[in-house]
Parts: C-alpha cells; structure tokens; sequence
C-alpha cells in the first residue's frame, strides 16, 4: 500500500509539473486558483459591502476610492464583482459536478451494455441535443422559475447529454480490449469491470471536458442572467449586472465593462486550463 | 563492388533526429552500391534506420531530420544537392516508393483510378483520358481481378493485398529507375505475401528496376535479394553478396540472426545475442 | 444504392426527433409550471377570466390529452395565441423569423470566411507568430461572452466612432422592399432597390461581426486541428512521393480530407449562431425570433415559448440534418463495403 501511494504522489506531481510548464497552463492555473481563492474569501477581499447603496456617489468613475467605479444604486462595482466570483463559479461547479455524475453512469451503461439500452439512451440524447444549448436552458429556466438551484439544474439538463456521449465513446473504445475481455473470462462482474477497469480510462477525458465546460457554463449562466432568468437582481451575478448596466453604457460604460471582463477572464482561464490539461492528459493516453 | 552500372551510390550516409531528449543518431556513415536491375535488400530489426535510409533516397525525410553528412549518387547527381522543385520530378517518376500498409497510404476520399492516373499526369502531361487508360492497364498487369470496377472505388472497399497492388501500380507505371519498398509484405496476411512478392519480383524483372527491398526479414531477404545490407542501430554491420553472407557472416548480429531463422527439426535453445558473441 | 438507405435511416432520426422536441416543449410548457394562467394573471385575476383561460387552453383535461391535442395542434402549426402580441402565435413566428435566419446565415458566412483561411494559415505555418497570434485570437473567442462583446462594440463603434449605424435592420425613414423571403438584404436586391440594400447591408455589418465572433474562433480550431491531423497522415506523404506538385498536394490531398470535419462543425456553428442570436438581438433590437424569445420566456407567454423554441429547435435540426447528409457525400468511409 504505501509504495502505491507514494508512486500515486509521484505521478501527480509529474502531471502538475507538465501543466505548470504549459504555456497555457500557467496561466489557466492563475486565473483558475485567483478566482477560486476570490470566492472562497470574498467576505476578506471585498472592499465594501456589495448590497450597499452609496447613495451620495451613484454611478462614480473609477477611481482610488471605487477601483471599478459605482453602479446605479451606488454599490462598488468591484465588491460585486468579487461577490458575483462565488455564484458563477459555484452555478459552475455544482452543475459540471451533476453533469459528469448523470453523464457518467448513462455514457458507462450505454456503452457497456450496448443493444436496446443503448439505442434508446442515446435517442433521448439526441433529443436534448436537437435544441441549442441556451435556448433549452432557458426554456427549462424560465419554467422552474428563478434562483440559483433552478439555473443549476436548467444548466444540467443541457449538459448531460454531451457527457453521456463523450464517455460512452470512451467505454465503447476500450470495452473490446483485451483486459476488458480477460476479467470477464474470470468471473469479474460487470460492475466490478466498470468501476475497476473502464473508470480510470474514463477519468482523463472526463477531467478535460469537464474544466472546458466549466468555462462554457460561466458563458451560460451569464448569459441567463444577462436575459433576466434564472438569478435576479440584486444579487451580483456577472451577467445580470452587465445587464445592469446597459442602460448607462453610453456615459457611465464602467457598470457593464468591468463585470463582462471578468466573465471572459474566468471564462478564458478555465479554457486555458482544459486545454492545457487536455495536451498533458493526451500524451499520457497515447503512450 | 562499384561498378559502371550502378544505378545508385551512397557514401557516409549519416542522418540524426532533432528530439525533445536532443538529437539522436539514426544512421551512422552508411555506404553502399546499387547496381543496375540489382535487388538490394536493407535488413535490421525496428530502429535500425533502414526506413531512415528508404525515406532519405526520396528526400521524404519528417521535417525534424537532419542530414549530418553523405552523399547519394543519382544519374550522375548527387540528389541532395538537388532544388525542391528537380528532386520533385525524380520522385514517382525515377524513384518510386512502396510503404508497409498500404491503405493508409491511400487517400480515403479519392477514387483508386485518379490517385493512380496523377502520377502520369503529374510527370508526362497526359490528358486524363490517356492516363486512365494507361492507369487500368497498370492495374491489369499488377493481377487485380476486375480492374475497371476496382478504379472506381474507394481504398476502404479494397482487402489488403489489392491495395497493396494498386500502391504498385502507383509505383511502377513509370517504369522508375529505382523503387525502394519499405516492408511492402509485412502488413499482408500470409498467403497474400507470396503473390505480392512474386509480382514485384516479376515487374521489376520486366521493367529492369532497381529495389532496394528493406525487411525486418532476413529469410525474405534471401529469398529475393542479389545482396544484402544489414544494419544494427543505424550502422551497417554486413553488406555483401547473399550467399556469401548465408555462408560466411562475419558479423556476431548477423550470425545471431540467421540462428534465430526457425528451422524445421531444431531442437534446443535459441541462443542469445552475447552468448554468441562470447562463444 | 447504400447513401439512399443512410439518408432513408437519417431522416427517419430527425422525426424522432421531431417528436422529442415537441415532448419537451410540452414538458416545459404544462408539466413543469405549476400554475400557468396564474403566473401570468398574477393572485388578482378574477376566477371567471381564470377558469376561461383554462378551458380555453385546454388544461382542465387530463394530462396526457393535453399531450394528444398538444402534438395534433403544433403538427398543424397552431400553437395558440400570444398573450403579449394577442396574435396566433404562428404569425409571430412568421414575422420575425426571416430576421433572424438573415442574421444567423450572414454570421455564418463572416465566421467561415474568417475561420477556415485563418485555421489553414495557422496549421501549414505551424508555431510561426501568426499562428501563435490567431490561437490567441481564437482562445479569446471562445471566451468572450456575446451580449457584453455586442454592448462593447456598440459603444465604440456606433457612440464613440461613429462608424456603424444605429441599432435596427435599416435607418429611420427607409422602407423595407415589399418582403418575398422576408430577408431584407435578398428582398431589396430582388426588387432592385441598391439604396436599401446598401443601407441594410451596412445596419446588420456590426450584429453579425459580433455573432461571429465566437463562431470564428471555433471554426478556426477545428479547422487548423483537422488539417494538423491530416498532413501528418500517410497519404500525405504519399502524395509528396509521387513527385506531386505542392499545391496539387494540399488542394487535393489535404483540403479535401481536412475540411470534412469542418463541414460537420458548421452545422453545431449554426445552433450556436442561433443561440447568440438571442442574446444580440436585445441589445441591436433586431426584430427577430431570439428577441421574441426573449420576451415569451421573460413574460411567461406559454404558447409564445412553446413556438419560439419549437421553431428555433427545428431550424437547427434542420441544418444538422443537411449537415449530415452532405457529410454521407462528401467522405466515401461512411458508406461502407462494396455491395457483392
């Protein structure tokens, strides 16, 4: 057990230190632990209150005073910015997380067991996959009615079918190698197989999509809360201050930049990262 | 063995690869002659540099090769001298190559007739009435059964060896000077090898082609070859006659190998390469 | 013949499709909300205008009549009326559905006009500085959110420099041409109206720039990965050994393999478009169906949903579909061994 787990250390070291070396992924670490750490501390790193109205100073240019400048209501735009890091990021995560799990078990049961179950499952994906991404999350959205939870399900419900897809590809590669077909002959059972077996392959590919996709899912879930579905003012979620901030764009442009900015940043960091992790994972896949 | 036939000579062929470990060496100071109508055949085991030789003839090297030092002596030039664009109208025309599978070498998308008739078009103008017809006539000759069905199909329609076939005629329907064939056999199913080989050795015979024949194989090698060149880790270790070779190796990899040809009756240990070195 | 049958066998999925949407439209539409009528109404309605609503829509009967009559009204495109427009439905759709389908197709064009030059370029210069230059521009496309890059764009280039006109399909005062396909650059150009043309031209440059934006950035990473994947294969090489001239090599032998994928790619390109077209809509006030679909969901304008997004899901069924027949004729592999 313990030289497992020290050769286990070593490899996920070996892993790091090529995704450090990375162009990309130096960066996308950056941006990706930056953000992490902006939400789990915000309380600490916000410099005001993000609900709180500065009425005297309403729509306020950037400067030393408020870095980002001011909305309508007067609030720093930067202390709600750095509040809105946790929604986007947790909408994020929590509805990769659901995702890979759903996708996770149908991709492994359609792929290993094939035949009817198969085709059905994947009809039914083709079914939510017929429909653009946003327009069904809004649909979905729109009838669940607001909050976060509602989002993060509407969010779900998109996703779950690419996964579905991506690791039944992956199951239906290895499912006819040799190893697969050795621990049948033994007597393995088929969940033994799937969790033993099939799962660490699933894993790489699983990683990279789901941190591309947690770019993808911060552009969605902005852009539901730019459309006004899903979370509402006044809480500070990224895109509904964007939306926020339309009005004003002309003269007072800082309410709608700054928040928009931050939706491409965390956007591209994450997309640096899956990239990044998908050149590091890939090499080891091929060899 | 230099003669006023030879057709091909490389002297102090050396060529490395540019890796992210730095540059290894895949072919050290390598020389050898090529006679007229002559079937040469490069033996070695994988990484020996034999496919490094094949593909440097060709000037097809990957891009991070580099060719350390040597010449190839071509009708009277040495073709690493040449410009892109002259060392272009020598390949498929002069010297012509045949790879290990041969539907990759294909390309999916494009029907069998067209990918052979380029090659007429390329280098003789024909228009592409004459170089179908000269392409069927190709395929004919090279044994495809129902040659004009099989020019209008797509490579994935076509088994191993009718693939390999057509590659030959792709190959050969210039009458090329010089063909080197990477291991044109090994990808084939067995009983497909032999005809497969028996055509190349009748075309060449016909067409008064030189091989370079490169194998992993050396009982292949002597069934086929006029001389043989065996190479271990990028050197040449023999090059000689083939029946010399069979009966006086004088290299311990050579003899290593020709001991490691199953013999039918043998009984005993295979010996390995130090034991034979030390006896 | 074997492409009869995959076609055949392809358009029989997209009516099951078909079904499937419309089962989810439903979903979304009856089953999910718990109270339609009265999230619309709001507590204050009157029980009669309650109880008429009701029966008008058809929701006192049992669910899975209500899926029955449901399937039967949107096969005969009766999705009801509109609450907001108090119109069917239908004409709704058919009014600001051109304007959007403009939209979305002329993004697709600048997308793959930017795109496949710039991921070719990029693959056969690989590692140079504009290779590295367009895999930047390309990682930032696909990160850049729409609606802020439209907000952006608008304030730059219709505010401060006033190089694009206002938002809207054509300035005040000018007439769209009498509508044939209800696309104002066709209609115009049909009917010969160049002053209209141009001036439409120049309102819908800036909402498809930004549209295509996204687009762009992943049309050029499929399309530089895909030529990267093909010249490194072994007809490729192949090809150079037949003393094939360059140009031959990489017109015939790489484009032809390489841009099958990419073809594919145009076809999820055009959901994504459609997508987009939501949320740009709002902010070039196009009259179009993203907007309209905006607004159904907004409002909770049931039928309105029900139509918009039924419509907006068969459109891109239908490109994919068409997508995918042409990927049947253009890559010979899917077709299969030689019959006999």
């Amino acid at each position: 057990m313990k030289t497992n787990e020290r050769i286990s250390m070593l490899i996920k070291n070996e892993k790091l230190i090529e995704l450090w070396r990375h162009p990309n992924g130096k960066i996308g670490i950056i941006i990706s632990v930056v953000l992490v750490l902006m939400a789990v501390f915000a309380p600490l790193i916000s410099p005001y209150d993000p609900n709180y109205p500065d009425t005297a100073n309403r729509l306020a240019p950037p400067s030393t005073k408020h870095l980002f400048g001011t909305d309508q209501l007067g609030r720093d735009i930067l202390s709600r910015i750095i509040w809105g890091s946790r929604i986007s990021l947790s909408i994020a995560f929590l509805a990769v997380f659901v995702t890979s799990v759903i996708g996770l078990v149908v991709g492994l049961v359609s792929g290993y067991y094939g035949g009817k179950i198969d085709i059905l499952l994947m009809r039914i994906t083709d079914i939510f996959m017929a429909f653009p991404r946003l327009v069904l999350a809004l649909a979905f959205a729109s009838a669940l009615g607001p909050g976060i939870y509602n989002v993060i399900i509407a969010i779900s419900i998109v996703y779950w079918s690419f996964y579905a897809r991506l690791i039944r590809g992956v199951v239906l590669q290895i499912r006819n190698e040799l190893y697969i077909q050795a621990a049948k002959a033994i007597g393995a059972s088929d969940l033994r197989i799937m969790f033993l077996h099939i799962l660490p392959m699933v894993t790489a590919p699983l990683l990279v999509q789901a941190t591309l996709d947690i770019g993808g899912t911060i552009l969605l879930a902005s852009g539901l809360g730019f459309l006004g579905i899903g979370v509402q003012p006044p809480t500070p979620e990224w895109g509904v201050m964007v939306s926020e901030g339309r009005r004003f764009i002309t003269h007072e442009w800082w309410v709608s930049t700054f928040p928009g900015l931050f939706i491409l940043i965390a956007t591209l960091g994450f997309n640096l990262l899956g990239d990044a992790l998908r050149d590091v994972l890939d090499v080891k896949l091929k060899r | 063995m230099t003669c006023l036939e030879d057709i091909l000579k490389v002297n102090n062929l050396t060529i490395s690869y540019r890796t992210l470990r730095g540059k290894v060496k895949a072919v050290e100071n390598v020389s050898f002659n090529l006679g007229k109508g002559k079937i040469l055949a490069v033996v070695g085991e994988t990484g020996s540099g034999k496919t490094t030789i094949g593909l440097a003839i060709l000037r097809i090297l990957p891009p991070n090769a580099v060719i350390e030092k040597g010449e190839i002596w071509f009708n009277g030039k040495n073709i690493l001298d040449l410009d892109e664009d002259a060392m272009r109208r020598i390949r498929g025309k002069e010297i012509s190559i045949i790879f290990q599978e041969p539907k990759i070498t294909l390309n999916p998308v494009l029907k069998i007739g067209e990918q052979i008739a380029e090659v007429p078009i390329e280098h003789l103008g024909l228009d592409k009435k004459e170089a179908y017809k000269l392409a069927r006539k190709m395929l004919e000759r090279t044994g495809v059964p129902d040659p004009d069905r099989v020019m209008n199909s797509y490579p994935h329609e076509l088994s191993g060896g009718m693939a390999q076939r057509v590659v030959i005629s792709i190959a050969m329907i210039l009458r090329p000077k010089l063909l080197v064939a990477d291991e044109p056999t090994s990808a084939l199913d067995v009983s497909v090898q032999a005809q497969v080989l028996d055509l190349i050795q009748e075309l060449v015979r016909e067409t008064g082609t030189s091989v370079i024949f490169i194998t992993h194989d050396l009982s292949l090698a002597a069934e086929i070859a006029d001389e043989i060149l065996v190479m271990y880790y990028g050197k040449v270790v023999e090059y000689g006659d083939v029946f010399e070779i069979f009966k006086t190796p004088k290299h311990p990899y050579t003899r290593a190998l020709l001991n490691a040809i199953p013999r039918i009756g043998f009984r005993g240990r295979l010996k390995s390469l130090e034991e034979m070195i030390n006896a | 013949m074997r492409v009869r049958k995959l076609i055949a066998r392809r358009i029989a999925l997209m009516i099951f499709v078909l079904w499937g949407i419309i089962t989810i439209t439903f979903i979304v539409a009856r089953v999910i909300p718990a109270d339609p009528i009265g999230s619309i109404l709001g507590p204050q309605a009157p029980p009669e205008l309650v109880e008429k609503l009701r029966k008008e829509w058809g929701l006192d009967k049992p669910l899975y009549q209500q899926y029955f009559d449901y399937i039967i009204n949107v096969l005969h495109g009766d999705f009801g009326k509109s609450i907001k427009t108090n119109r069917p439905v239908l004409e709704d759709l058919k009014q600001f559905f051109p304007a959007t389908i403009e939209l979305a197709t002329f993004s697709l064009i600048i997308a793959v006009l930017i795109g496949v030059p710039l991921g070719i370029l990029s693959a056969l210069k690989k590692d140079s500085t504009i290779d590295y230059l367009s895999r930047m521009f390309a990682l930032t496309g696909v990160s850049t959110p729409v609606f802020w890059l439209g907000l952006v764009l608008l304030y730059l280039f219709y505010y401060k420099i006033q190089i694009f006109p206002e938002p809207g399909r054509l300035s005040v005062g000018v007439q769209p041409p009498d509508p044939i396909t209800g696309m104002i650059l066709l209609d115009s150009l049909l009917r010969g109206k160049f002053d209209v043309f141009l001036d439409a031209l120049k309102h819908i440059i800036l909402p498809s720039i930004v549209l295509g934006f996204y687009n762009s950035a992943y049309i050029m990473r499929i399309t530089r990965a895909s030529v990267l994947e093909v010249v490194s294969q072994e007809y490729v090489r192949m090809a150079i050994a037949k003393g094939l001239r360059r140009r031959k090599v990489i017109l015939k032998h790489v484009f032809r393999n390489a841009m099958i994928p990419v073809v594919t790619v145009i076809g999820i390109t055009y959901g994504s478009l459609l997508e987009g077209a939501v949320l740009t809509e709002t902010i070039f006030a196009w009259p179009g169906l993203g907007r309209y679909a905006t607004q159904a969901f907004l409002s909770l304008d049931y039928n309105a949903v029900v139509g918009a997004t039924f419509l907006i899901a068969l459109v891109y069924s239908l490109v994919n579909l068409v997508v995918d027949v042409l990927y049947i004729y253009i890559d010979p592999r899917t077709r299969g061994a030689l019959e006999g």
